[in-house]
């Protein structure tokens, strides 16, 4: 037999999605998934979901790559040492620049691959994508998808609960 | 769509207004996602398409002759080792540094009303960067080797010279080159979305959500993503002003005299700014008359970006003054002989026009209705993006072509190739140009819906 | 393809003649360790012997330097010289005889000529004609006396273009170092002379601060336009040639009847610079006399007779003969007995009817030769042969040409103008089917061949020692023949010769002294077109206009302002019977009354390379043979030419860069002081590579830029690419001119490469393809360039130069055979500079380590310090303080170039001293 991945409720505002949000919190449904054209703060804050680390992710990455680069230039100087101009080996200043412009790249790339790691992506198949409605959730429309094994009772309170505001209701499957 | 579920707008047109009345997540939505899946491709398009496209294959041909006969096709010389190629980097890559600029600093201090352009300037400069970076292995002796400037110790154990402004260059441009892509591509990710998601054939959606990495709007996904946003936002700012600095301390660590000074990075800086928001301005006047996308980017758009080439073009100005007046309080010989030759010199030409270009041209902006009129926009936009391109000759040839010793001074001279080599990097960045108008998303949807005023009714 | 064939016409090259050549013994120790060897030989300049070795890499000749032991060189040699070697790879050299336009061999000409001899014979050679130009070598004289012995009906006649110094039969020669005042009239006797290195050196060690015992010597220059003499002299005057005559007489009259003063005499003479002039002549007097006899009054061949008898006399007067000048009877054959005069003398002969058959021997008359006769006269000749290195103009005209050998392929034998003698010693087996002018003598007559060693070693055999064979082995390691002076007697005529040209313009002068006059000259670097078909030659700048690839109309600035003409606009020169169209140029310390035309342009069969550049100014010399031509008018036509000159500017704005001191005035500031620095000093263990180039002693001779080219295998770029600034020398000489009370003053500064110690190019390579070596030398590294060219952006000095095109020889061309080992041929895109031929350097330092010692002071030079004749340039170890170029550099008044920058150079100057008369201010 298929298995659900779950209810998903679709809505016309953010007022109607954070409503419901709240009062699935409020009711101890913490498992579900909100889909949003455009981030959203509202949402953001009633999301069952831990803080992003990615700030961390790339202050760290951006430390090694500023260690990396100035220790790539100080050694190629010791590495084959040459008298350039009268200048000292260790001509610091000039290892400024290089060192600032690594310490960027890396902080950015590793904070993109980082980005699409944590978000499991690339992912081109995904339960909801198989309602037709959800094309919209990319466009003008707010989505609301509860995991739960309970059987879809058209007049059960949870379903009732989704349906306040939504402009359609629809079971997933996995 | 039925509009019926649309939310209606607050219906008084407003003269400040950064988003046309009347405006719901679904019109914005269709509006700019029509450019990219609309077919058959309007005739301007095409039209416009193969202008560039000929410029291109002039650049190709330019390129081909390079290679087989050397550099000496083009007029450089002893004393004037640096001609053409080195002026079209700085000026490219001054360009380059709009979008950044716009979408980064601009994001930071919370000017909403980047949104509606950040995403086509960003593409600007990430073209306009791609022509900039030509130049440096075009002007090389022996290109074939430019990746002797790698840092990788090679068969004889050579690393790069790190204190060669050069090599910071290679470094600078190929960060800024990068980080910029990385910043545009992840503004992009839901956008493709919504383009997958709009496009009719099977074989775009394809296309489109492939491009997409199957994004979801997943409220947790926007949470890392609005973070990761911020601090590419936050690096890219410090980033953007490194990068011309960078390009002007090519000049200043040598100690030509009318390089060796100190003023060149932050002046460069100002420079590229003023020169890439008259490239922008340049750009964005027609495109939005021809799409019709005055309802997101409007004259208040115009207007403000007006204020900033006002700004820039002073900094600009104070640039050219600080240089006349230390090399007069210097009392150095040499610096003085060079201020009196750039005014008065063979190249004075080339300098009253700049001044003409960058100085007194942007004046009439002071007025407010010069300032929301596109037309005469477009016209000083225009203007300055020549003056800064004078600009740059100024700098390079005069400093270089009578420098310590009166026995070495020259002249120079350029050839068909410097030229057909810089017209045909306007054909590489036009045609990438048309290209991304016509596959993507010229303004960011998602930024954009966020720019959608609330439903009566929604709580504040 | 094209490779191989070029190269198989000399596969023989590297082949050592079968005769035994010997090497020099002591060779400059700069020679050795490189597997190059040298030989003793001897260059033709004008026929006079200039002594030279000639190093060599597996049998190649591939520079040439000074012969030490020889008088007139004393280890030093010129551009032209120097250039030669280059000569002898000439792609466009003739190769086999040629009959008409067709290809023949010797055996054809051979056969050809067989009947035509004994028909001669049986006439006792009337109606046979040879000529030659004048020429000291004994063997050729031996050879053309057999010749008239065998036929004494014969006749031999002499041609040379313009330069003659003995046409009385008599030379005058000078001796420097007893000259306290020297005074040259229109005698540019440190260049344009048989003598010139050795006057060069002796001139200038009497005014080098370090040996200034005898105190410095002062020069009066008077001439028409600005010469590498006159731009050294202490006081000048541009004056025409008939105002020299003037001049002359005043001195004259100054001397003759005791009146002391000259002032009167000069009194309403030639309004213009009437006060300096008589300045000149007061100052001039006063040094004479106060300096009798220890004086020189140069004279040249631009003057006619009587003024030259003046200055005869004055020498009597003066007591200078036998103390700093001497009389001898003349080296060169122009006034030999047995010749029946010049080329007026053979074109009258022809149109007498009195030659059939005529030989022209290594001479070009029917283009270096003032318009006239000649040309059509030689139509009339019924049988013509030509022998020489290219199928040039004459060649054309004649039915047979014949290839000559090159110096370098066959023996021979030459006097310098003192009258040593030398042989000249070949170094390989004529890479051709060649032969030399003595050999064809013998061939006229049918005298059994003989191989030029033979001829040689026979004339030399004659009345010689027991010992002849060890002398013989000697004369050739030596490259001089000891006291073979005595024997040099060429049986004189005691009359002015009739070629005597300056009669005929004096009596011009004396009337119109108003009239514009055109004066002929010799082109600097190519001379009457010798130099044409060699691309160095061609490509060295010419001094004071630095024009290159052409030749260009002289004028004074107030000539062409009086013109509205400006460089490079074409005017009409017109004379009484013919006219000239010629590209101009304004040059400085210029007569007004006179327009310079340079000889030795306009060729038409020089050879690919010296074909069509410039006019010919032959063209439009007088027929009569005059060196100068009194001018209608002058036009301008509206035409441009476009004239390519290598100098940006001739004026310091007022900055310090090449300084001038006043001998009396005693350089004050400690020499060698050094700015501080912000960077730890860098400590030289080993040696520490400098050079000191003193200005005082250059005389701006160009030789140091070829010799560095010919070292350094730097290539010549065209016309073309120089007109973009693209020449290559690796050192260039800076002129800077400017007006003086007593004239117009030139400074010579030649400009290398620094090798500062804070280099600024090293900086700014991306790539560290310039960089230091441990002893301090700026080394460029070709294969690591990519060609950013922003070191020579960087170089203030900019001595820096760049590859812009594939700039090398095409593949398998002969020229490669001259190239040096020891240096890298550049390739496309790449950085080059001066490395203070550092392959020398290496050479020099492998030897002292297989020796087990340190390097000597004076054993390794660079290029062009062993070329210079005044011994300008001087390179070595600094870390020694007791190295020549250590104590030049203690000397007061040294300075480095652009010093405020603290680029620390290695390359420092001495300033040029002058020595002005008292009574002009300086």
């Amino acid at each position: 037999m298929k298995v659900r991945h779950g209810i998903m409720a679709m809505y016309p505002t953010v007022d109607a999605l954070t409503s419901v949000m709240r009062r699935l919190r409020a009711a101890g449904h913490d498992d579900f998934e909100v889909f949003l054209p455009f981030p959203n703060e509202e949402v953001d804050e009633l999301l069952p979901a831990k803080p992003t680390p990615m700030g961390w992710v790339m202050l760290i990455a951006g430390i090694l790559g500023c260690c990396g680069a100035y220790f790539l230039q100080w050694y190629a100087a010791r590495d084959y040492p040459l008298n350039v101009g009268g200048r000292p080996l260790h001509s610091w200043p000039s290892f400024i620049p290089v060192t600032f412009e690594l310490t960027v790249l890396t902080s950015s790339l590793v904070g993109v691959a980082g980005l699409l790691w944590i978000c499991g992506l690339p992912r081109l198949d995904y339960p909801t994508f198989r309602s037709r409605n959800f094309k919209r959730a990319s466009q003008d429309r707010l989505f609301l998808c509860l995991h739960t094994d309970e059987r879809l009772d058209t007049d059960g309170e949870l379903y009732r609960l989704l349906c306040e505001g939504a402009e359609s209701v629809e079971e997933v499957e996995r | 769509m039925s509009s019926s579920d649309t939310e209606i707008a607050r219906d008084t047109p407003d003269p400040n207004a950064l988003l046309g009345p009347g405006e719901t997540w679904t019109s914005v939505t269709e509006n700019i996602s029509r450019l990219p899946l609309d077919r058959p491709h309007p005739r301007f398009w095409w039209l416009g398409f193969a202008a560039a496209f000929a410029l291109l294959m002039l650049l190709m041909l330019a390129i081909s002759w390079l290679f087989i006969k050397g550099v000496g096709i083009w007029g450089i010389n002893i004393p004037i080792a640096w001609g053409f190629a080195i002026v079209n980097f700085v000026w490219w890559i001054g360009i380059g540094h709009a979008g950044t600029f716009i979408s980064a600093i601009l994001f930071l201090l919370h000017q909403k009303w980047r949104t509606s352009i950040n995403r086509f300037t960003e593409a600007m400069t990430l073209f306009a960067v791609a022509c900039a970076g030509l130049f440096p292995l075009l002007h090389m002796g022996r290109p074939q080797y430019f990746y002797w400037l790698l840092p990788y110790p090679d068969t004889m154990g050579l690393w790069p010279q790190f204190r060669s402004p050069l090599v910071w260059d290679v470094f600078a441009v190929s960060t800024y080159a990068t980080v910029s892509l990385v910043f545009w591509y992840v503004g992009l990710l839901p956008d493709l979305a919504t383009l997958r998601d709009r496009a009719t054939s099977v074989g775009w959606q394809r296309v489109y959500g492939i491009m997409s990495f199957g994004w979801r709007g997943d409220a947790r996904h926007w949470r890392h993503y609005e973070k990761v946003y911020l601090v590419l936002a936050g690096l890219a700012t410090p980033l953007v002003l490194s990068v011309h600095s960078i390009v002007g301390m090519d000049f200043a660590i040598a100690q030509v005299p009318g390089w060796h000074s100190t003023i060149f990075p932050p002046y460069f800086v100002a420079g590229a700014i003023y020169s890439g928001f008259a490239m922008v301005l340049t750009l964005v006047i027609p495109l939005r008359s021809v799409y019709s996308l005055k309802h997101y980017i409007t004259d208040r758009h115009l207007e403000l970006m007006a204020k900033v080439l006002m700004t820039t073009g002073w900094m600009v100005a104070y640039g050219y003054f600080s240089e006349f007046f230390t090399a007069w309080y210097s009392g150095d010989e040499f610096e003085r002989f060079l201020s009196l030759n750039r005014v008065i010199g063979p190249y004075a030409g080339e300098f009253w026009a700049l001044v003409c270009c960058n100085i007194l041209t942007p004046q009439i902006l002071w007025v407010r209705r010069c300032r929301r009129s596109p037309l005469v926009l477009f016209c000083v936009a225009l203007i300055v993006n020549v003056g800064m391109w004078l600009e740059r000759f100024v700098i390079v040839i005069t400093s270089l072509h009578r420098d310590f010793l009166p026995s070495s001074w020259g002249m120079y001279h350029p050839t068909i190739w410097d030229w057909s080599t810089y017209l045909g990097t306007f054909g590489l960045f036009l045609a990438l140009l048309f290209l991304f108008i016509r596959f993507l998303p010229a303004i960011a949807m998602a930024e954009m819906r966020n720019m959608v005023p609330r439903k009566k009714g929604d709580s504040p | 393809m094209g490779a191989s064939f070029a190269l198989a016409g000399i596969s023989g090259c590297n082949r050592q003649p079968a005769k035994e050549i010997v090497p020099f013994t002591n060779p400059p120790e700069a020679g050795l360790g490189r597997e190059g060897l040298y030989y003793a030989s001897a260059y033709s300049r004008e026929g006079y012997a200039r002594g030279i070795l000639v190093e060599a890499h597996s049998g190649r000749p591939t520079k040439i330097e000074g012969n030490p032991n020889h008088p007139e060189s004393l280890g030093a040699t010129d551009a032209e010289t120097q250039a030669s070697v280059l000569s002898l790879y000439d792609p466009d050299r003739s190769q086999t005889p040629m009959h008409g336009p067709s290809t023949a061999t010797w055996i054809d000409f051979e056969n050809d000529w067989a009947p035509r001899r004994t028909a001669l014979a049986q006439a006792h050679g009337a109606g046979f004609a040879v000529l030659t130009e004048p020429t000291t070598s004994p063997t050729l004289l031996r050879e053309i006396d057999a010749l008239l012995q065998r036929w004494p009906e014969a006749r031999w006649y002499q041609h040379t273009a313009l330069a003659r110094y003995d046409d009385d039969g008599t030379q005058t020669d000078y001796d420097f170092e007893n000259a306290d005042i020297i005074v040259s009239f229109d005698a540019d006797f440190l260049i344009a002379h048989p003598a010139a290195l050795r006057y060069s050196r002796k001139f200038v060690q009497r005014r080098r601060r370090e040996n200034n015992n005898a105190g410095p010597n002062r020069l009066y220059v008077a001439e028409p336009t600005l010469t590498l003499t006159g731009a050294i002299a202490d006081a000048r005057l541009a004056l025409a040639p008939t105002e020299i005559a003037d001049l002359i007489e005043q001195l004259d009259r100054a001397f003759g009847l005791g009146t002391d003063d000259a002032a009167p005499a000069s009194a309403g003479r030639s309004a213009p610079h009437g006060s300096q002039r008589d300045a000149f002549i007061q100052a001039l007097a006063r040094d004479l006399k106060a300096h009798a006899p220890r004086v020189a009054l140069v004279s040249s061949n631009t003057l006619h007779s009587e003024s030259r008898t003046v200055l005869h006399d004055l020498h009597h007067r003066l007591g200078a003969l036998g103390v700093a000048v001497k009389e001898s009877p003349a080296v060169r054959s122009d006034s030999d007995a047995r010749a029946r005069g010049d080329l007026h003398a053979l074109v009258d002969a022809i149109e007498a009817g009195e030659v059939s058959t005529l030989f022209i021997l290594e001479t070009n008359p029917v283009y270096a030769s003032n318009r006239g006769r000649f040309a059509e006269a030689l139509i009339r000749v019924k049988h013509a042969v030509h022998l020489g290195t290219r199928r040039d103009e004459t060649a054309h005209r004649c039915h047979w040409h014949l290839p000559a050998s090159h110096y370098l392929e066959s023996w021979g034998d030459l006097r310098a103008f003192e009258g040593t003698a030398s042989i000249v010693q070949p170094l390989v087996e004529p890479l051709y089917q060649t032969r030399n002018a003595a050999q064809i003598l013998r061939l006229v007559t049918g005298l059994p061949a003989k191989s030029d060693y033979d001829m040689v070693r026979e004339t030399w055999s004659r009345n010689a020692a027991s010992s002849f064979d060890e002398d013989w082995r000697d004369w050739l390691d030596q490259g001089v023949v000891p006291n073979a002076v005595a024997s040099r007697i060429i049986p004189q005529r005691r009359v002015a010769s009739a070629t005597t040209t300056a009669p005929r313009a004096s009596t011009l002068a004396a009337s119109e002294t108003k009239t514009m006059f055109a004066l002929f000259r010799l082109d600097p670097n190519i001379g009457a077109g010798e130099g044409s078909n060699n691309p160095w030659l061609q490509e060295l700048p010419k001094p004071f206009t630095h024009l290159v690839w052409d030749n260009a109309a002289l004028l004074s600035t107030a000539t062409a302002q009086h013109l509205s003409l400006e460089n490079g606009d074409v005017a009409e020169f017109v004379a009484a019977d013919a006219s000239l169209h010629a590209p101009i140029w304004i040059v400085a310390g210029q007569s007004d009354n006179c327009v310079i035309l340079p000889l030795g342009y306009g060729r038409t069969a020089a050879g690919s390379v010296g074909n069509n550049h410039g006019f010919d100014a032959f063209a439009f010399a007088p027929p009569d043979g005059a060196q100068q031509l009194a001018l209608r008018e002058i036009r301008k036509t509206g035409k441009k030419h476009p004239l390519v000159s290598t100098h940006g500017h001739s004026e310091m704005e007022g900055r310090d860069l090449a300084r001038v001191i006043s001998v009396d005035t005693k350089a004050t500031e400690p020499a060698g002081e050094t700015e501080m620095s912000l960077y730890p000093d860098v400590h030289y263990t080993s040696y520490a590579w400098g050079m000191s180039i003193d200005l005082t002693s250059c005389t701006g001779c160009n030789a140091c830029v070829i010799a560095c080219q010919a070292e350094n295998n730097i290539p010549t770029v065209g016309k073309e690419q120089v007109s973009r600034e693209r020449e290559m020398h690796w050192i260039r000489i800076d002129r800077y001119i400017s007006e003086t009370p007593n004239g117009t003053r030139v400074v010579h500064q030649p400009v290398p490469c620094m090798h500062c110690e804070h280099a600024p190019c090293e900086l700014v390579c991306p790539v560290a393809a310039t960089v230091h070596s441990s002893e301090g030398l700026n080394e460029m590294v070709y294969n690591r360039c990519v060609g950013t060219r922003y070191c020579s952006n960087n170089c203030p000095y900019k001595v820096r130069r760049f590859n812009f095109l594939d700039f090398r020889e095409p593949a398998g061309s002969t020229v490669y055979l001259q190239k040096n080992p020891n240096v890298s041929i550049r390739d496309r895109g790449v950085m080059e500079k001066c490395t203070y031929c550092v392959q020398r350097i290496n050479a020099g330092r492998i030897r002292a380590e297989r020796e087990n010692r340190t390097v000597r002071d004076g054993e390794i030079l660079t290029a062009c310090q062993q070329v210079c004749p005044t011994e300008a340039i001087v390179f070595g170890d600094l870390s020694d303080p007791q190295s020549k170029v250590s104590r030049r550099k203690r000397e007061p008044g040294d300075y480095a170039l652009l010093a405020e920058l603290n680029t620390r150079p290695r390359t420092t100057y001495l300033p040029k001293q002058i020595n002005p008369p008292s009574a002009l201010p300086v």
